[in-house]
């Protein structure tokens, strides 16, 4: 479904996965949409009519992730145990199957052509030109989600044991954060990379990336939220970030150079958020409702 | 503040190989019930049949990083699960079917676990289907089989056309003695209402109390016992064919004719049931006095005797009922009627590794006593502790206490008031090598 921000008008929509959709991208320069979904099909669409361009079969039926790489010059899928990548036009590029179990996300180098896949069991590190992976990063547990870090010198995952943990590129050392309530599937960086925001439980934790990195700090506990918090996203200024949660209040934070939080905000919208998106410009935050709805708000 | 949504049940169907999973699956799938039921299968594939969304899983198995087993979660479930609660319009009922080797503890857990699954599900109850034929060919040496029987709030013994009723009734007092909380249905190919499959509450707290008390009795190794007034002489025990070749008997003394003099007795004569019992054969002799007796009974009828060398009060014990035996007791030819007379409750099959412990007792529960005996028995028992639940009268609070747990998972809270109800305890541990005694013991110690 592509809606219009000035009109709220809805310019498209299409039935995409009977199944369910799991994941969907736009591509970084063309208008090009990439979907997946738990019925094992991968489908690029034009995003500006809505027209279904290419319908590939994923590699299993349940579809995860589907990210563009930074260039555009691939797209990347999970489903099942295999991780594929494709060219734009949809033609299969290479296929690595058998991951140690389900790929849980998939996430593309900030800048590299490298493509980091979360499983249970650690990490896989893939190229698009190398069958063998570039790197495995083993750890007995169960990563939900990945994200790498804007300067791309760390990959950071959310944890089912209720922790998040920071891999160190270029060392493959690693660190783990623990005392989450819960599992961690909310992580937002800034966009200078000196912020990691996490969710895992009532509070926002906020990490401290820049300089010397986390290792042994202390980071930044944001309360606010009476229920879980169900989504974070850092503005693209690096410093007021948004959180959602489960009982459907969105909240603003504005993160100083002095290392403080303070509230900067809060709005009731009486659905559980599941995703927080800030427009490319900055202007608008675009919420997604558990049940369906959407809001475009516009902070301060 | 928007209003919790109401969590949906989740069942959970396990069963070895061939006990019938794949056709009570068929038979939901198909069936008219009018029920919305989302399947996850242990097979690929996602189809859409009439009332039911199918939806086929991969076991994954996912251990954290402390190695602790309750820390073993279902991490295909959880993913499963938190997409299809996207698509929650679309059903009131998940059913999860976990492949015949299963060990249903980290399906289990991944409800006790996962915050997401805690939240939007409620596990309802494990529904474990027994093959009433095959059953006993792997029960001994398959872990799984018992931990899946262990585990279950409702036992389907199915496939019971192809065994004799004689045989189907001790494999269910086996299986209950394994666990005694379960609801046992019997079934033939699988054919039950899908309401006793469904919203059992196998582990709803406010519907922990829901216990037949009778499990909670005591267990004995004789089912029945009967006081008789003897005169000087012999006694002749006379037994037509049964369903067994042979049966424990033991004959002592008693003070007197009455339940409690019969009562005062019991207690040696379950030691007395421990020993190596001697052999009898027909037309044997049984002594009265400290000594376990197995009268063969391979070749009906049979008689035995017990001398008598004065007149007085003797209690006959018996390994099972006198009545499957048509046992009578004469003198001099004329048969005499027990005086007093007590069915017990037996405890089945010693040999089983599984079983459960039940307690009922009166008293008020020291918390502080409480949490540290459970903390101790759930870090060294925990592995063996399949299933704990149980309704607890705490000192101090007028509303009753409910709990239950999955190994080392525990979960508890405050219900009703107890109101006009007497307060009491009852507590149900199913699992592994249990010691009733220090069970019994260790709880007792944390009554005030």
């Amino acid at each position: 479904m592509l809606l219009e921000r000035a009109t709220s008008a809805v310019l498209w929509k299409a039935e995409a996965h009977a199944a369910g959709l799991a994941a969907a991208d736009w591509h970084p320069v063309t208008s090009a949409v990439a979907t997946i979904g738990h019925d094992g099909r991968l489908c690029l669409w034009d995003g500006l009519t809505g027209t279904l361009t290419r319908t590939c079969a994923a590699a299993a039926l349940w579809g995860m992730a589907v990210q563009w790489s930074a260039d555009g010059r691939w797209l990347a899928s999970a489903a099942g145990r295999a991780v594929q990548v494709w060219t734009p036009e949809g033609d299969e590029h290479r296929t690595w199957p058998g991951h140690r179990a389900t790929v849980a996300d998939l996430v593309w180098h900030p800048s590299d052509a490298q493509l980091c896949a979360a499983t249970y069991g650690g990490l896989v590190i893939l190229a698009p030109d190398a069958q063998k992976p570039l790197r495995t990063l083993n750890w007995q547990g169960s990563s939900l989600v990945a994200r790498w870090s804007p300067d791309g010198k760390y990959i950071v995952t959310g944890e089912q044991d209720s922790s998040v943990h920071f891999w160190i590129t270029a060392t493959g050392k690693d660190l783990q954060m623990t005392g989450y309530p819960g599992k961690v599937l909310e992580l937002s960086w800034s966009p200078d990379s000196r912020w990691l925001a996490t969710g895992g439980g009532r509070e926002v934790c906020i990490w401290h990336c820049g300089g010397k990195g986390p290792k042994g700090t202390t980071p930044l506990v944001v309360s606010g939220h009476r229920d879980r918090v169900s989504a974070v996203a850092f503005h693209p200024d690096g410093r007021l970030l948004a959180s959602g949660s489960d009982d459907g209040q969105v909240r603003m934070w504005r993160v100083d150079g002095a290392d403080r939080c303070a509230p900067a905000g809060a709005l009731d919208l009486g659905e559980p958020v599941s995703q927080l998106v800030w427009s490319p410009d900055g202007r608008d935050v675009l919420v997604g409702g558990a049940r369906g709805a959407v809001w475009l708000v516009h902070p301060g | 503040m928007t209003p919790a949504p109401t969590r949906v049940p989740v069942t959970v169907l396990t069963g070895f190989l061939g006990a019938g999973k794949t056709t009570l699956l068929n038979r939901i799938l198909t069936e008219h019930h009018g029920k919305r039921i989302a399947v996850i299968e242990n097979e690929f594939g996602e189809v859409g049949v009439d009332q039911a969304l199918v939806i086929g899983a991969e076991e994954e198995i996912f251990e954290m990083n402390n190695g602790c087993i309750c820390c073993t979660v279902r991490g295909d479930l959880i993913r499963i699960l938190g997409n299809l609660m996207k698509r929650r319009d679309r059903f009131d009922y998940i059913l999860i079917e976990t492949t015949g080797m299963a060990d249903p503890g980290p399906v289990a857990q991944t409800f006790f676990v996962d915050d997401e699954m805690k939240r939007h599900l409620s596990l309802d109850a494990i529904v474990t289907l027994v093959d009433a034929r095959h059953v006993l060919d792997h029960i001994d040496d398959q872990e799984e089989v018992k931990a899946q029987i262990a585990f279950a709030d409702v036992i389907l013994l199915n496939k019971t056309d192809l065994v004799e009723s004689g045989d189907l009734d001790r494999l269910e007092a086996r299986l209950r003695g394994m666990n005694t909380a379960a609801k046992i249905h019997r079934t033939r190919d699988a054919s039950i209402p899908v309401g006793h499959i469904l919203d059992q509450g196998g582990f709803n707290l406010t519907r922990a109390l829901d216990m037949d008390p009778a499990f909670l009795e005591p267990e004995y190794p004789f089912e029945w016992a009967g006081v008789y007034e003897c005169p000087a002489g012999d006694v002749v025990l006379s037994c037509q064919a049964g369903p067994d070749p042979a049966m424990h008997v033991a004959v002592v003394p008693v003070a007197s004719a009455t339940e409690t003099a019969l009562e005062d007795v019991t207690e040696p004569v379950v030691l007395l049931f421990s020993d190596e019992p001697a052999r009898v054969p027909s037309g044997g002799v049984c002594r009265p006095g400290r000594d376990l007796w197995d009268l063969d009974l391979s070749a009906p009828p049979a008689e035995f005797v017990v001398p008598v060398s004065e007149a007085g009060v003797l209690a006959l014990f018996t390994q099972h009922h006198p009545d499957e035996f048509t046992m009578t007791v004469s003198v001099a030819g004329q048969p005499i009627t027990a005086v007093v007379s007590r069915h017990y409750k037996p405890d089945h099959e010693h040999d089983d590794t599984v079983t459960s412990v039940g307690i009922a007792t009166p008293g008020a529960v020291d918390v502080k006593k409480l949490n540290t005996w459970l903390s101790t028995l759930l870090q060294t028992q925990g592995q063996d502790l399949f299933r704990m639940k149980g309704v607890l009268s705490i000192s101090g609070s007028d509303e009753r206490y409910v709990f239950q747990g999955v190994h080392m998972l525990f979960d508890g809270r405050f219900d009703v008031p107890w109101g006009d109800a007497p307060r009491q305890n009852l507590l149900i541990f199913i699992g592994r090598n249990l010691d009733r005694a220090r069970l019994t013991d260790g709880f007792r110690a944390c009554l005030v």
